[in-house]
């Protein structure tokens, strides 16, 4: 089972997409991060270790100090040095076909969701691969 | 070839030498001479009056003086006016004359005429024609062209006139009554510049000066004092008659009425820069309503996404105490959503109210104000305020608007102090163009701009880890500057402070 890391400094998303993952059996393991800088720290930190080292990625836009695209930003610099790739989520409450677009851009992103996310939609997401 | 002189009765030695000296005189002239004696008989004749006449030297010799006589007066255009002057010039034998003839073949002749006299006694006629036929050409091409001139300046639309090289009138076309009035002439001898509009002097006597000194062609666009009050607007050539010496004593203006087109310019620019300033309203419209999509895609859709999944673990949940857990969230969210409804009615109420009242207020008293809303945190933090007004004491500008401008800048300065240094803040406010600036400077913790810049003005957004962090505060005060026309700008480097100035509209 997976090791994934939500990325949201919205505490109800966080609740919601936990038991959503966990009701599912979807996930080993969720790693929970308020913002941009706190994930890629993290990242940064475990860098070398495989098994520390998220399968999936969900990440908001809109979050204090880093949001998500300067996370996004970040993570070109991080990514060869990581142990191994993981898809990215972009999750957020946008409906703004811009931010849609700009995500696209990022090869790392694979899917942009849009909150509410459902079981369904995480089943399929998590089942990916 | 026989002689072109007959001597009557050549006898002597003496009087052979004068015959041949009189020959060669009268050969050596360029004019065709011809002596007629007093009963009709040629006396002399030289080549030249052969050759005007068209006669071969073979004709002349064979013909008796009579038939060469009238043949020669066939060769003239009108022969009966001719013979008129010949029978009056008999008449009255010491005339002199002169007059012009015409031949057949298009020469025009000089003729002079005058008595032979030997002994106090007239025995014959002297005839001399000069060929002028190049020089009356000459003077009648000029005469043409000059004619042509005239008639092209006056009757040209464009107004002609010659001025010396000090501006005194010499010509005036009469095209120029249009503008001078029915006695246009009293101007001339007057100086040109006394009718060139005050504001156009400088701009006219320049190009003059440049036109006369380096003695080429200027273009130059002036308005001109009419006869009836009033100002032409002329595109004026000036063009330089250089004399012999190398000076410009005349100037030629050639000029035409512009001033429909300079209207026009005139319509043209005020009409552009209304368009332009309609295009810039346009422009902050639209980054204001991209804005708005994105706080509304954000902020707004984000607590009804929450509620909505609540909702759903709600109705799927069998445990009381879940569903209460639930129903405090969704009521956490629903207050956020109204908390953000406000903000954004707040911002809207602010692009809405650009007339909003405006006070006088002196920074002074307004600061000592904020500071009072904020002594609490002033005194906890020991920060050190110094302010200096002296440039711009005070402004007139909404109350309400200086009083969240002073009060969300202090706020962010005593916030964001940096924790090894004892928190200075500088308030001050300097004349610009076009207004007054206020400077408010801390040694707080800074920003690093490159990363944040883009960022610092947003609603929502905060950069640090701070329990008071909530990023409506700058999002407002950017909002208020701007609704009323004015900016505002960050200057920071992490660890080392940030600088904010507000230009007020």
């Amino acid at each position: 089972m997976p090791l994934v890391a939500l990325v949201d400094d919205d505490s109800i998303f966080q609740f919601t997409a936990t038991r959503l993952i966990e009701s599912a059996s979807l996930a080993k393991e969720i790693l929970h991060f308020e913002n941009g800088n706190e994930a890629i720290q993290y990242l940064e930190k475990n860098a070398s270790s495989v098994d520390h080292l998220p399968d999936f990625l969900f990440l908001d836009i809109n979050m204090p100090i880093v949001d998500g695209w300067m996370f996004l930003e970040d993570f070109q610099n991080l990514k060869t040095k990581l142990a191994k790739e993981f898809p990215i989520y972009m999750v957020s409450s946008s409906i703004d076909p811009r931010d849609m677009s700009r995500a696209r851009a990022f090869s790392e992103v694979k899917d942009f969701v849009i909150k509410p996310v459902t079981i369904e939609r995480l089943t399929e997401l998590l089942n990916a691969q | 070839m026989s002689p072109p002189i007959r001597p009557d009765n050549p006898k002597e030695s003496e009087a052979s030498q004068a015959y041949s000296l009189l020959q060669a005189a009268v050969n050596s002239t360029a004019d065709g001479l011809l002596v007629v004696n007093a009963d009709g008989k040629i006396s002399i004749y030289n080549h030249r009056f052969l050759e005007i006449f068209g006669f071969s030297e073979e004709e002349a010799k064979d013909q008796p003086d009579e038939v060469l006589l009238s043949k020669a007066i066939t060769k003239i255009v009108d022969p009966d006016k001719f013979l008129d002057r010949v029978r009056e010039l008999y008449a009255t034998p010491i005339a002199e004359s002169n007059d012009f003839m015409e031949l057949r073949n298009g020469t025009i002749l000089h003729r002079y005429s005058k008595p032979q006299i030997l002994n106090g006694e007239v025995v014959g006629r002297v005839w001399s024609f000069r060929d002028i036929t190049e020089q009356k050409k000459a003077e009648a091409s000029v005469l043409k062209s000059e004619q042509l001139y005239r008639t092209l300046t006056d009757h040209m639309l464009e107004f002609i006139n010659l001025v010396d090289s000090q501006g005194k009138i010499i010509y005036l076309s009469p095209s120029t009554k249009q503008i001078l009035g029915d006695n246009y002439l009293d101007h001339v001898g007057t100086s040109i510049f006394s009718l060139v509009h005050a504001e156009d002097l400088e701009g006219a006597i320049g190009k003059f000066n440049q036109l006369v000194v380096e003695r080429r062609a200027v273009k130059a666009e002036v308005r001109y004092q009419k006869a009836n009050g009033g100002y032409i607007w002329l595109e004026t050539n000036g063009n330089p008659i250089v004399n012999e010496g190398g000076t410009v004593d005349t100037i030629v203006l050639a000029s035409r009425e512009i001033t429909d087109r300079k209207l026009s310019e005139e319509k043209i620019l005020e009409q552009n820069s209304k368009l332009s300033a309609i295009a810039d309203t346009l422009k902050t419209k639209n980054e204001q309503l991209e804005e708005f999509t994105q706080i509304v895609s954000h902020n707004l859709r984000s607590p009804v996404s929450n509620i909505l999944s609540l909702l759903d673990f709600y109705e799927k949940s069998g445990d009381e105490n879940e569903k209460k857990s639930f129903i405090k969230m969704m009521h956490e969210s629903s207050s956020k959503m109204l908390s953000h409804l406000h903000e954004l009615n707040e911002v809207l109420k602010i692009k809405q109210n650009k007339d909003i009242e405006r006070q006088w207020i002196r920074f002074d008293d307004a600061l000592e104000n904020v500071k009072q809303q904020l002594s609490v945190l002033i005194s906890n933090t020991e920060a050190i305020i110094t302010s200096d007004f002296a440039v711009a004491p005070q402004i007139h500008y909404p109350n309400i608007y200086l009083e969240s401008i002073l009060i969300n800048l202090l706020s962010n300065a005593l916030k964001y102090r940096h924790p090894e240094k004892m928190p200075e803040i500088q308030f001050s406010t300097t004349l610009i163009e076009g207004g007054i600036q206020l400077t408010i400077s801390d040694n707080g913790l800074g920003i690093n701009l490159k990363k944040y810049g883009h960022h610092i003005f947003k609603l929502r957004k905060t950069f640090h880890n701070h329990p008071e962090s909530h990023g409506i505060g700058l999002f407002m005060v950017k909002n208020q500057i701007e609704a009323l026309g004015g900016q505002i700008n960050i200057y920071s480097e992490e660890n080392n402070g940030t600088t904010f100035t507000v230009k007020f509209g």
